[in-house]
């Protein structure tokens, strides 16, 4: 089973520094996207999970922020050794994201046909401005305008937050991305309009042929939509592995915990299981296993040193020395 | 199958007669004038919530879900006095509050409190957390000074906190630790009533488990009654006993969980749960995509508001408006499949 690998994140560390603090954000982070492939990374906030997204597109603040160290590899090519032009031709032609609140995201002084037209302008999808204007209708059908010739001359502000978000995600795919970066895309959204979101990325993907990534808090969604999930807690995985394995066999005490913890229509739960304690900030971890202090599996050598992120069966990574030998793991189940 | 109306009563008031309504909103109202033109008149108005009615019994949770434009908000602000409502009575305990002058709203809220979704804007950052529990009771001249501190530390740890977080600031605080600061507030005149506005909303899933779990807690220990408002139906089905579901400022369907989640039958409410992503990722599920967005509060469409986006609309959908119908078992649904369209009798399959 031999997959092409997309994107390549390789021991990734991205710090802010704050005053006499270091904010450790992302802190040696590892992963591979590959062609056609839904990975989402889950995370509370303070997880490191927009950092990431944000370091891979190369728009972290500088300062206080800074790419410490670590590669990001698009088809081979690292993004982080390119120049800064280069790297503005990545974002948009190689990788689209889509954010949050997709009004911060459109300039609320042109029309939405005008702004798809100049971004196609800016990638050389076409050459004048009257057919960047005629494209931007098509493209606006395509992600399901009903009226799509009037709405290229309205304004962000006379569309609705699901509508706006239809419309970012038609301009991130106008470039045929390889691939697309979601941060949070329907938090802000109703649930009846997140399904139709969710639905309009599904159907993307698969007529562009693209690879998603998706930052979310939503273990929902993830579910929705997800091949691969990559939980995220204090700026590292702690466990990386398919959709079906996350939600069937959890193996981190922290993946565990986040599942038990979360009310889910399916099933009556009496009483809901928490987590105690709050996630550490980022300038100040714990010593060794950042989770340590809120685990309840915790014992001494816990807190001695970060445990590594280990395969513990084919595909599926666990950052925990319950599933180390080595260290006198006794968690392993037949 | 049709349930024979008098049986469907008899349940009813059979069911009613050990529960005492603590609460009840009858035919309530609220218009906010949109106004227009050089000279500012009334050129229409948003009807925000239209013609709402429903009880909450002594004891009981009952959950307010609706999307954003809903008016599940303006409704909890109504219940509380906190705006004036349009037409339309509040009964709590068996006296009128719709009618009381604001200045005399005063002694209503020892008896209901609300918590906010917002834990950083609903905490005075310039006052201590001791101030903060102790307001309430300074305003509803409870206790005296000492008293009043004491109350504060018992409350801090009754929610999960140290005594000694009393002289610390909201700024000192995460944002589950100050939902924890806002229910300890709300408790500090034992109130009867309490409405939580998407009060776990903004909060990281371990950290809403931890306020949803003490919530429920406070319920045992202090006789509470909520009204819990929220947009996430999977924590509403938690939380609740009864669920009210609204669309465009109208009641679109309230019944007991098991009966609401498990047999839905207006079609938004159908809808509306179907599109919840499912963590189960065994199973393959249905789901119901509604077309279209929420239509515009200020011109909402005729007959049932939902007709524009409901799969099943039919001509008498877009003519006349479905009212609220209590089809039995304590389950009532505002939907004209539903009812006879000649004799107006409850039809049910």
């Amino acid at each position: 089973m031999s997959k092409e690998t997309l994107l390549e994140v390789e021991d990734l560390h991205t710090y802010f520094y704050l005053g006499d603090k270091v904010a450790k954000a992302v802190d040696g982070v590892d992963f591979n996207v590959h062609k056609g492939e839904t990975v989402a990374i889950v995370g509370e906030s303070g997880s490191g999970k927009s950092i990431t997204s944000l370091s891979i597109m190369r728009l972290i603040p500088q300062p206080p922020g800074k790419i410490v160290s670590g590669s990001v590899k698009l088809e081979g090519r690292d993004l982080l050794a390119l120049s800064d032009k280069e790297m503005t031709n990545v974002r948009g032609d190689d990788i689209a994201m889509i954010f949050q609140e997709p009004m911060t995201s459109l300039n609320p002084v042109y029309t939405v046909g005008e702004q798809i037209a100049e971004m196609l302008l800016r990638h050389k999808k076409v050459k004048t401005k009257k057919e960047g204007k005629a494209k931007a209708v098509e493209l606006l059908q395509q992600v399901g305008f009903p009226r799509a010739e009037e709405t290229v001359k309205e304004h962000p502000h006379q569309l609705s937050g699901g509508m706006r978000q239809r419309v970012m995600i038609a301009m991130a795919m106008s470039c045929d991305p390889k691939l697309l970066i979601a941060d949070e895309p329907t938090t802000a959204l109703d649930v009846t309009i997140q399904a139709q979101i969710l639905e309009l990325m599904q159907s993307v993907k698969e007529k562009y042929h693209s690879s998603i990534l998706m930052i979310t808090h939503d273990l929902g969604v993830v579910a929705e939509m997800a091949d691969r999930i990559l939980v995220m807690y204090g700026g590292q995985i702690v466990e990386n592995t398919s959709k079906y394995k996350l939600f069937t066999d959890a193996k981190h005490p922290y993946t565990e915990g986040l599942l038990a913890s979360m009310p889910t229509i399916e099933e009556d739960k009496e009483r809901l299981e928490s987590i105690s304690g709050t996630v550490p900030p980022a300038d100040n971890f714990p010593q060794g296993c950042r989770f340590a202090p809120r685990c309840q599996y915790a014992m001494e050598a816990c807190t001695k040193e970060v445990p590594a992120l280990r395969e513990v069966e084919p595909g599926h990574y666990v950052r925990c020395i319950l599933y180390d030998e080595n260290q006198g793991g006794t968690a392993h189940d037949s | 199958m049709t349930v024979n109306e008098k049986t469907a009563q008899a349940d009813e008031t059979e069911a009613a007669a050990d529960r005492e309504v603590l609460v009840e909103v009858k035919n309530l109202k609220k218009y906010f004038p949109v106004k227009g033109g050089i000279l500012k008149r009334t050129v229409g108005n948003v009807k925000a919530v239209d013609d709402v009615s429903f009880k909450i019994y002594k004891g009981e949770t009952l959950g307010i879900v609706g999307e954003s434009g809903s008016g599940k908000s303006t409704l909890g602000r109504m219940m509380m006095r906190l705006i004036d409502s349009t037409e339309g009575s509040i009964t709590f305990k068996g006296q009128e509050i719709t009618n009381v002058r604001q200045g005399k709203v005063r002694p209503l809220r020892k008896d209901m409190q609300m918590i906010f979704q917002d834990p950083y804007a609903s905490l005075n950052p310039r006052m201590s957390i001791g101030e903060i529990i102790e307001e309430p009771m300074v305003v509803q001249d409870l206790h005296d000074k000492e008293e009043r501190q004491r109350i504060a530390g018992d409350l801090l740890e009754t929610v999960g906190l140290s005594r000694e977080a009393r002289d610390k600031y909201p700024h000192e605080f995460s944002g589950g630790q100050r939902q924890r600061i806002g229910i300890a507030r709300a408790l500090s005149t034992r109130p009867q009533f309490i409405i939580g506005d998407e009060p776990v909303s903004a909060l990281d899933v371990s950290i809403q488990s931890q306020v949803i779990n003490l919530m429920e807690d406070l319920q045992d220990d202090f006789d509470l009654t909520y009204m819990f408002i929220a947009h996430d139906l999977s924590v509403v089905k938690h939380i609740s006993d009864r669920v009210a579901v609204m669309y465009l400022g109208r009641l679109a369907e309230i019944a007991p969980i098991d009966s609401l989640y498990k047999e839905p039958l207006h079609p938004y409410t159908q809808a509306l749960i179907s599109a919840v992503p499912s963590t189960d990722v065994t199973k393959k599920k249905e789901r119901v995509v509604l077309e279209g967005d929420l239509p515009s509060p200020s011109n909402p469409p005729s007959g049932c508001p939902f007709h524009t986006r409901c799969p099943e609309a039919h001509e008498r959908c877009r003519t006349e408006r479905p009212e609220l119908t209590d089809i039995g078992n304590d389950h009532y649904v505002a939907c004209h499949l539903y009812t006879d369209p000649e004799t107006g009798e409850v039809i049910r399959d």
